[in-house]
């Protein structure tokens, strides 16, 4: 067997052992926050008794390997275990709020991406001028802007001065609107920035000047350019989406939005070490497939890449 | 997690006449506010309008047996209802039941239930659902995070459909006050197998009160429908929406865009810009949660009294209140929050940094460098004003350190006896207002591990007398005990004193009739448009 699927293969198997470190870093990692999680699980004015039943029933009266076999093996079966807190298993809580930090996002990327292409590309084309300068305005604008203050200040005017959108919540697509922007600005400026650089260096490629030279129009030129630089705009754009899943809790917070994020952070003062782990697991294992797909990415951009012999 | 715990006492004659007072003075002085809505005519029920609510807290659970909340109690409550009921002015009324006696000996505690009553799936209201709910709190089988107020029942006996007798193990006078927490709430036992409830965890509360549960979805909402056939007066709203905003700010915009009918604790910053908006109405209801700094007693030099009141001499709080505060807080003039039952005044500590100086020297003090433990957005201000408190103390010459931590972190700190904070932030609310409960500071069996009395202070005289006020059945003289114990801990100083809090409701002025009650909970069964 060789090439594509000894490839993809050779990928997943790096995958699974990946995943496999994760989970021993994470089991670890929980264990070492301070706080009894079965005390704060069973409340303070709970009995040392019944502080022990909850502290068996988590597993936590087991050994470190112990608990990583256990937790290990009832993934093999599909399960992420029991929310301490809500009673209900991981998965479906996961299930109900990992959709919404998704949607947000794909969005998130989509409107850093195509904006910040666009910007890119139009600051590299008039170098110098008015529209590069503002680009680099709004890429520093967008990098520096805190989250939480951009949020507010879209709900103060669109919400409280327009009345147009709704101040948070995902209860109509327009919901999703303020929470798009502010998530994805940074995303923009970032992609602009890289765009810009990147197509200044192809625009002095020989053969954008041969095409030019040909006296091939301008705007078929930057196309040709556009695709020779796409590879580390595209790297930036998967690992953009890949911090917009994972920093989203404040976004979600300003908006209400009832993501992943959120949970997170309450699941984490709830010491609900299942849900935790399950949260941190799910996202390992979509930024590793992110990252899977990313490179595979590559090779049907430029067709020189070969990610395999 | 709120420190919010049960376990109450009869409130006195006395008590209710303060509380009664109280709340007429917060009511004047308030802000535009309309603290209750006596008086008030309510229009017939509206066939489609909806109240939305802006809270703060992400709910974790509507089992009421497992919340440990007072904002997810005040959601619950909505749906669910429990045999007595505080009213506004913080004096125990029957609710679903009609009356109660105890037995001479204190170990019988019988209730007679209301009749007539049907859960929202047509199930009757009875005696064995109450034994079912109740069992449920002592059983064992059940997480009850705040359940130690209950642990003085025994038994639960359905003696007839519409009597029930508590048997206790011990005579318990704060058991009344107890049962009316949102923990002891009365459901519908044959909705426990339904709708995703197991008898283990209730994840849609079937109860009695004048809303129905519609449905809650994480991280987003929880809605009710006003219940078809309420056995009591039905409210305006035909629907309640509590939406779930975590974010002050983003509340106060949802409030002035006016997608939201009412928010609880707006920025406290905003305070003085909403107050004088003609949109808003502000009410800042008194509750039962002091807010104090507790004092590593075994800790020298904390272990000396002379010290301790310095740091209470040496701390502003005037001028913090109304700087960092916002004049939204109480200053504490004893270690009871005045709504608690078996209060008294027992003086204050003035803001007199020569005094504390001069008592630092007599205690051999000097440059003496400790850590403040805060959390950060557990309480009103909490970070901002322990950093208030740290200036304060530098004046004195004690340099106090500010640290933070996440709220589990936090609270495992400031359990260990040895743990990295000299001084920590702390709020405690009896939820059920009893004194008894505000004790579990100051005794020394509750000493951490055993409990929650975080400053580690100990005295013998006020533990006799703590122990003999928990078994006391007679008001006037338990009221006599709790009285010499404030006295002996005010004095003695475990806590820098600060202030009691309020909860801060900010609504829509076209809405009339949102009240409170005095346990941190607002209440809008009353409210509907000002016509």
């Amino acid at each position: 067997m060789s090439g594509f699927p000894t490839y993809l293969v050779r990928r997943l198997v790096a995958a699974v052992i990946t995943l496999l470190g994760v989970i021993l870093v994470m089991v670890l990692l929980v264990r070492a926050l301070p706080g009894d999680p079965a005390r704060i699980i069973a409340g303070l004015q709970a009995t040392p008794e019944q502080v022990e039943k909850i502290r068996v029933s988590m597993g936590l009266d087991q050994s470190v390997p112990v608990q990583y076999w256990r937790y290990v093996v009832n993934l093999a079966h599909g399960s992420l275990g029991t929310s301490a807190r809500f009673g209900t298993t991981v998965l479906s809580e996961i299930g109900h709020r990992l959709p919404y930090t998704i949607v947000l996002a794909v969005f998130g990327t989509l409107f850093g991406a195509i904006f910040g292409i666009a910007l890119g590309v139009l600051a590299a084309t008039h170098k110098g001028r008015w529209v590069d300068a503002f680009g680099s305005m709004l890429g520093v604008a967008g990098i520096s802007m805190p989250v939480y203050w951009l949020g507010i200040l879209l709900i103060v005017l669109f919400s409280v001065m327009l009345k147009l959108l709704p101040i948070g919540g995902a209860d109509t697509p327009s919901s999703l609107v303020m929470p798009t922007i502010t998530l994805g600005v940074f995303s923009m400026a970032v992609v602009s920035r890289m765009t810009r650089s990147t197509m200044l260096d192809t625009l002095d490629q020989d053969y954008v000047r041969t095409v030019r030279a040909k006296g091939v129009p301008e705007r078929v030129a930057v196309r040709h350019a556009l695709r020779n630089a796409f590879i580390p705009i595209l790297t930036v754009i998967g690992l953009q989406f890949g911090t917009l899943l994972g920093g989203a809790v404040l976004t979600e917070t300003v908006f209400s939005w009832p993501g992943i994020g959120q949970l997170l952070v309450q699941s984490i003062d709830n010491r609900d070490f299942p849900l935790v782990q399950g949260i941190v697991f799910v996202f390992a294992a979509m930024f590793i497939v992110l990252n899977i797909v990313t490179d595979l990415l590559y090779s049907v951009v430029d067709p020189r890449v070969r990610l395999y012999r | 997690m709120n420190i919010a715990q049960p376990a109450a006492s009869r409130n006195s004659l006395l008590g209710r006449a303060r509380i009664r007072s109280a709340i007429r003075l917060i009511s004047v002085l308030a802000m535009g506010v309309t603290a209750y809505a006596s008086g008030q005519s309510m229009p017939a029920p509206s066939p489609n309008a909806t109240l939305t609510i802006g809270i703060g807290v992400d709910l974790d659970t509507v089992d009421p047996a497992q919340q440990t909340t007072t904002t997810v109690q005040n959601v619950i409550d909505y749906g669910l209802q429990t045999l007595v009921a505080f009213d506004t002015q913080g004096k125990i009324e029957p609710l679903l039941a009609t009356s109660w006696s105890t037995s001479k000996d204190g170990l019988t505690l019988t209730f007679h239930l209301r009749q007539g009553v049907k859960f929202h799936d047509g199930t009757p209201f009875n005696a064995d659902a109450v034994v079912f709910c109740l069992d449920r709190l002592i059983s064992g089988k059940v997480k009850v995070p705040i359940g130690a107020g209950f642990r003085s029942m025994k038994s639960i006996e359905a003696v007839n459909p519409t009597t029930v007798a508590i048997h206790l193990k011990n005579p318990d006078p704060n058991l009344v006050p107890n049962l009316s927490i949102t923990t002891a709430s009365i459901f519908s036992p044959s909705s426990a197998t339904k709708d995703g409830n197991t008898p283990m965890n209730i994840v849609h509360p079937v109860g009695t009160g004048p809303y129905e549960f519609t449905r809650w979805t994480k991280g987003s909402e929880v809605v009710y429908t006003r219940a078809d056939h309420y056995w009591g007066r039905e409210p305006y709203y035909k629907t309640v929406d509590f939406k779930i905003i975590p974010e002050a700010n983003s509340r106060e915009a949802g409030l002035l865009a006016g997608q939201l009918d009412v928010i609880m604790n707006p920025p406290i910053t905003d305070l003085t810009s909403l107050s004088s908006n003609p949109a808003v109405k502000l009410l800042k209801a008194p509750s039962d949660r002091a807010v104090f700094i507790a004092i590593k007693v075994t800790r020298p030099p904390f272990n000396n009294e002379k010290v301790r009141q310095a740091l209470n001499y040496a701390v502003d709080k005037d001028a913090i209140i109304k700087n960092v505060m916002f004049n939204s807080v109480n200053p504490m003039d004893s270690p009871f929050p005045s709504s608690l039952s078996g209060y008294c005044k027992v003086g204050a500590y003035p803001y007199d940094p020569a005094k504390a100086k001069q008592l630092l020297s007599e205690a051999g003090v000097k440059d003496l460098k400790i850590t403040l433990g805060s959390p950060t957005g557990r309480y009103i201000q909490d970070i901002q004003f322990a950093q208030a408190v740290s200036g304060y103390l530098r004046k004195v010459g004690i340099d106090a350190n500010v640290r933070t931590m996440d709220w589990p972190s936090y609270v495992a700190a400031f359990l260990q006896k040895d743990g990295p904070f000299d001084l920590h932030v702390l709020g405690w609310a009896p939820g059920a207002l009893d004194g008894q409960t505000q004790l579990q500071m100051f005794t020394s069996e509750t000493i951490p591990p055993k409990g929650l009395n975080s400053s580690f202070y100990s005295d013998p005289k006020v533990d006799k007398l703590a122990a003999a006020a928990a078994l006391n059945l007679d008001d006037k003289s338990r009221n006599q005990q709790l009285c010499q114990i404030q006295k002996d801990v005010w004095q003695q100083a475990p806590w820098i004193f600060l202030w009691s809090q309020t909860l801060v409701l900010a609504y829509n002025s076209k809405i009339t009739g949102v009240s409170y009650l005095p346990n941190e909970k607002f209440l809008t069964m009353d409210a509907h448009p000002a016509f």
